[in-house]
């Protein structure tokens, strides 16, 4: 007798997020000749402080509320000033590397973005974003997850669209339609593993076992996991995948993650989402300026970034990254050199067709009166724009009405040229 | 795949008319597979034959068999009975920056000391423990008032944390725990209450101005040093955490001026950092704010006398809180009965936690002889967390441990590192947060290596295997299920054993061999992932 009751598949689908769900057309087709469109999302866990990143070096407020973290206007003896983008905002040094894409168009970031919802505790603000649900606890779908479901028009079991180049999903990924969660090397280098364990959970020498309806979810789980590995170790075993890439990724876990990524981005075996985060963005003491800790993680992203985007080569225009983190950071540094949690944020949005070389997003200054309780960046831009934004332009995909519950659409950004 | 979904819809759920009563047996194992760290034949003889709650009695009471096992492995652990002193002193020692590189590289590695053995004491307990509700209690309690050590100092007070907050207070009223953790320099650190404090009036700005302005004769910095100091004031993290995580739970019964008026009550509960006894609780009524707060509809007056005891009515009044009974079963509940527990049970067990004034040992006691608890949808109910699954196997294989580094590694892979939780919300214990596709191949990869005696440190001792070496092969199927998981196999599990065992006997005459490979394929199996 199965008694796994608590894991049985119920086939309720969005049964908790309680909402209508679209239905595959609502995503208009892309040619024969073309390849879907990919979007990596990447995750600063811990609220990345956006103005160190998309530095406002004209306002003299910025240094003012800074002493000791500000990142200078043109570089000095003590280190280097702001990577200029305009007259007014200039991009932190440590990320030279994405500095030609910027040149060529193609990387737009975006000021005073960020939640409706007032909170700072790091994991309601990132279950919000992650779910696209300020303040709604009852929506445990992740948007990108939702995306996925609704788009789905494959079926099942064709390609790989989805996966977490980590251990765990992200909860932006967590939901209904199955993504795949990669395991660690070791894990993913044991052969032996599939075909010892697998028939455990259904499969057999590559295949499985026809599902059944209403089968134990944890059955569901170890088949997801042995399909979606098998495909996967397919797919980076593929010739395309091997081929050596352009990119030199930094030696860190973040590249060594893209550079995995960039083999499946390769294969052209049809990925659409991959998600990835990054952790130690939350600087509240000692957070440095144009040296330190904050500037190492972001040479780190930007490097990655940068090899990541040409290792992909021809796959470059279809793919789209974009980098954002729960919320902002005050504006100004508090008495252990770092920052507190605020609200407004940054993003940054590189490749695909997005209208780069210039910052979007409605700047709002630093001057006190315009601050968010007097202390952080307001939100001009809800995220919800932006996601919208990024799934109607790079996947032609018109979310319905109740797809961001609560939502009504905002302003157009025209992110994408 | 609908479980993220599915999870908490109650109309796909088995009636239980649909289900048979647990037999006497299943009663056992459902009990001792929640209220014990892994269910073992010998635990299942012992508990069958005392009964429950006598059982319950002996745990709660410490009447437990002496643990040489432990002991013995928690021998070599020189820091895991010091103060947070002693452990500053033994093991923090001065890295100036002229210091030669070996030198540096030696107290660094000194400085970690206290941070892997506190990691290998509570595998070690896990796992050799003679007390087992305890160490599910503290699981649940270490996970529940969670601290990082990724923060600051945490990583040397986590020690003294682990063995007199949650260790010594499992069994002890609610009240007593949330006031040693609040105090507790870990937590202090943790949630940065050790900072919070009554921001500067006018004239202390004034004066840090002109100090300043005195010092460098120059407006500007001393214009600065008075704007660094009025960010000074109020951190709030704490106070939220003590309400939406430790007491009443999100959003409820409390908003957000309740945040900061708890704040405002706990500003000066820091931590003595010098003198003749550091690295302890302080208060200090410099940081505090003194004037009359209301919290939760109630006005807590100014104490002149004794302005820490502000902060003690807080605790009380949240301690006392129907919220925080309410809160605190349904969480039990739903780590020791079902990711969705049924709300009548939470209620009697509400209600028990209120009549004992939050008497742990009695809640738990509650959930234990609740007969909600046996009701046969409940059995083998909860998918178990990275630890639960890793300590589970290392008890079914009675493994030998004599170093923790590979289980460390292990459980980073999964995702559950041990005092390194990312949220402040500890460990979750939900099915829905570790059931991703992919994530069971890193189970597997245990299961393979363990056996295999490729876990560092870590090995299956033959007389796991003993008796089995000439067995035939039912019953060297039947044994091996019976002494690694009392709770048995499923059909598809079965048939994959039989299978191996099949195959193995067409190619040598010695079952020996395949005896770890069984063991591997049982602890992988669907039916080991949950309890």
């Amino acid at each position: 007798m199965e008694r796994r009751t608590f894991l049985k598949a119920s086939g309720a689908g969005f049964a908790s997020f309680a909402l209508p769900l679209p239905a595959a057309h609502l995503r208009r087709a892309f040619g024969d000749d073309e390849q879907p469109p990919t979007l990596v999302v990447i995750y600063l866990r811990g609220g990345a402080d956006p103005l160190n990143i998309v530095v406002p070096y004209s306002d003299k407020r910025y240094y003012e509320l800074r002493p000791t973290i500000a990142i200078p206007p043109e570089d000095t003896a003590e280190g280097a000033g702001v990577l200029r983008l305009d007259g007014d905002f200039g991009l932190h040094p440590a990320m030279a590397s994405l500095m030609p894409y910027w040149e060529d168009e193609k990387l737009a970031p975006i000021v005073n973005v960020g939640s409706p919802h007032p909170t700072r505790s790091h994991f309601d603000a990132q279950d919000f974003m992650e779910y696209a649900a300020p303040g709604l606890r009852t929506v445990r779908a992740g948007w990108l997850n939702r995306f996925l479901a609704a788009s789905d028009d494959a079926g099942e079991g064709g390609d790989l669209r989805a996966l977490a180049m980590q251990g765990l999903l992200p909860r932006s990924l967590r939901g209904a339609y199955t993504a795949l969660a990669v395991p660690e090397q070791k894990v993913l280098g044991d052969e032996e593993l599939l075909d010892l364990y697998g028939p455990l959970y259904g499969g057999a020498g590559g295949t499985m076992e026809p599902r059944r309806e209403g089968e134990d979810v944890l059955i569901d789980a170890g088949r997801d996991t042995f399909e979606t590995l098998e495909r996967f170790r397919e797919i980076v075993g593929r010739k395309e995948g091997r081929s050596r890439g352009g990119g030199r990724y930094p030696s860190d876990g973040l590249g060594s993650a893209l550079r995995d990524l960039a083999r499946v981005v390769r294969s052209g075996a049809g990925l659409e989402v991959a998600a990835l985060d990054v952790g130690g963005w939350d600087t509240h003491a000692a957070q440095g300026g144009a040296r330190g800790g904050m500037a190492n993680r972001l040479r780190s992203l930007a490097d990655a970034l940068a090899a990541f985007m040409g290792d992909i080569g021809p796959h470059a225009k279809r793919t789209l990254v974009m980098v954002m983190t729960e919320f902002g950071r005050t504006c100004r540094e508090n008495g252990n050199s770092g920052t507190d949690h605020g609200h407004g944020s940054a993003m940054l949005l590189l490749g695909g067709d997005v209208a780069g070389g210039r910052v979007h997003g409605k700047w709002t200054g630093l001057a006190e009166a315009n601050l968010y309780q007097r202390r952080d960046l307001e939100v001009t831009t809800d995220f919800r724009d932006v996601f919208a934004e990024v799934l109607r332009e790079h996947f032609r995909f018109d979310a319905p009405k109740d797809f961001f519950p609560g939502y009504s659409a905002g302003r157009v950004r025209k992110l994408f040229g | 795949m609908a479980w993220a979904t599915g999870w908490n819809s109650n109309s796909s759920r088995a009636r239980r008319g649909d289900l048979p009563p647990l037999t006497e047996r299943q009663r056992v194992v459902h009990f001792l597979r929640r209220f014990s760290p892994g269910c073992t034949p010998e635990l299942l003889s012992q508990v069958s034959g005392m009964g429950v709650e006598a059982w319950l009695d002996r745990q709660l009471e410490g009447r437990v068999e002496p643990a040489a096992e432990l002991d013995r492995r928690l021998e070599s652990l020189g820091s895991i009975g010091l103060s947070n002193a002693d452990i500053f002193t033994r093991y923090v020692k001065p890295i100036p920056p002229d210091l030669p590189t070996e030198e540096r590289r030696a107290r660094n590695r000194l400085r970690n000391v206290p941070r892997r053995e506190l990691r290998d004491s509570v595998l070690f307990h896990a796992v050799y423990g003679p007390n087992h509700l305890l160490e599910v209690a503290a699981d649940f309690l270490r996970n529940h008032f969670c601290v990082a050590m990724d923060k600051g100092a945490v990583k040397y007070f986590a020690t003294e944390y682990e063995r007199e907050v949650i260790r010594a207070r499992c069994f002890g009223s609610f009240r007593d725990i949330l006031g040693a953790s609040a105090k507790h320099p870990a937590m202090l650190t943790y949630l940065d209450n050790e900072v919070s404090r009554r921001p500067p009036t006018k004239a202390e700005l004034k004066a840090i101005e002109m100090r300043k302005r005195l010092e460098t004769s120059s407006k500007e910095q001393g214009q600065e040093a008075s704007d660094i100091a009025a960010q000074r004031g109020l951190n709030e993290n704490y106070a939220r955490e003590l309400l939406e995580l430790h007491t009443l739970g999100v959003d409820n019964h409390y908003t957000q001026s309740d945040v900061e008026e708890v704040a405002r009550a706990l500003t000066g509960w820091t931590i003595e950092k010098g003198g003749r006894e550091p690295m302890v609780f302080k208060f200090r009524a410099d940081m505090h704010c003194g004037d009359s707060k209301r919290v939760l509809h109630k006005v807590i007056r100014r104490d002149w006398k004794d302005p820490l005891s502000e902060g003690e009515q807080v605790l009380d009044l949240l301690a006392e809180h129907k919220g925080t009974a309410d809160f605190i079963a349904w969480k039990l509940c739903r780590f020791l009965v079902r990711d969705d527990p049924p709300k009548d049970i939470v209620k009697r067990v509400a209600a028990v936690f209120r009549k004992t004034d939050g008497d742990l040992g009695a809640t738990y006691k509650a959930i234990a002889t609740d007969p909600e608890f046996f009701a046969p949808e409940h059995y083998g109910a909860k998918f178990k967390r990275p630890f639960e699954f890793v300590v589970s196997a290392l008890r079914a294989t009675r493994a030998d441990i004599q170093s923790c580094e590979g289980l460390h590694e292990a459980l980073a892979a999964m995702n559950e590192s041990l005092y390194l939780c990312k949220d402040p919300t500890g460990y979750y214990d939900q099915a829905e947060a570790w059931l991703d596709p992919g994530a069971l191949a890193v189970r597997w990869k245990f299961a393979k290596d363990l056996v295999a005696g490729k876990i560092e440190g870590v090995r299956v001792p033959r007389a796991m295997y003993a008796g089995l070496e000439d067995a035939r092969e039912e019953y060297l199927k039947l044994e091996l299920v019976r002494r690694v998981l009392p709770a048995g196999v499923g059909e598809r599990t079965s048939r994959v054993l039989s299978a191996m065992i099949a195959e193995h006997s067409k190619s040598s005459k010695n079952p020996r061999k395949v005896v770890p490979a069984l063991l591997g394929v049982i602890l992988a199996s669907p039916d080991f992932q949950e309890q």
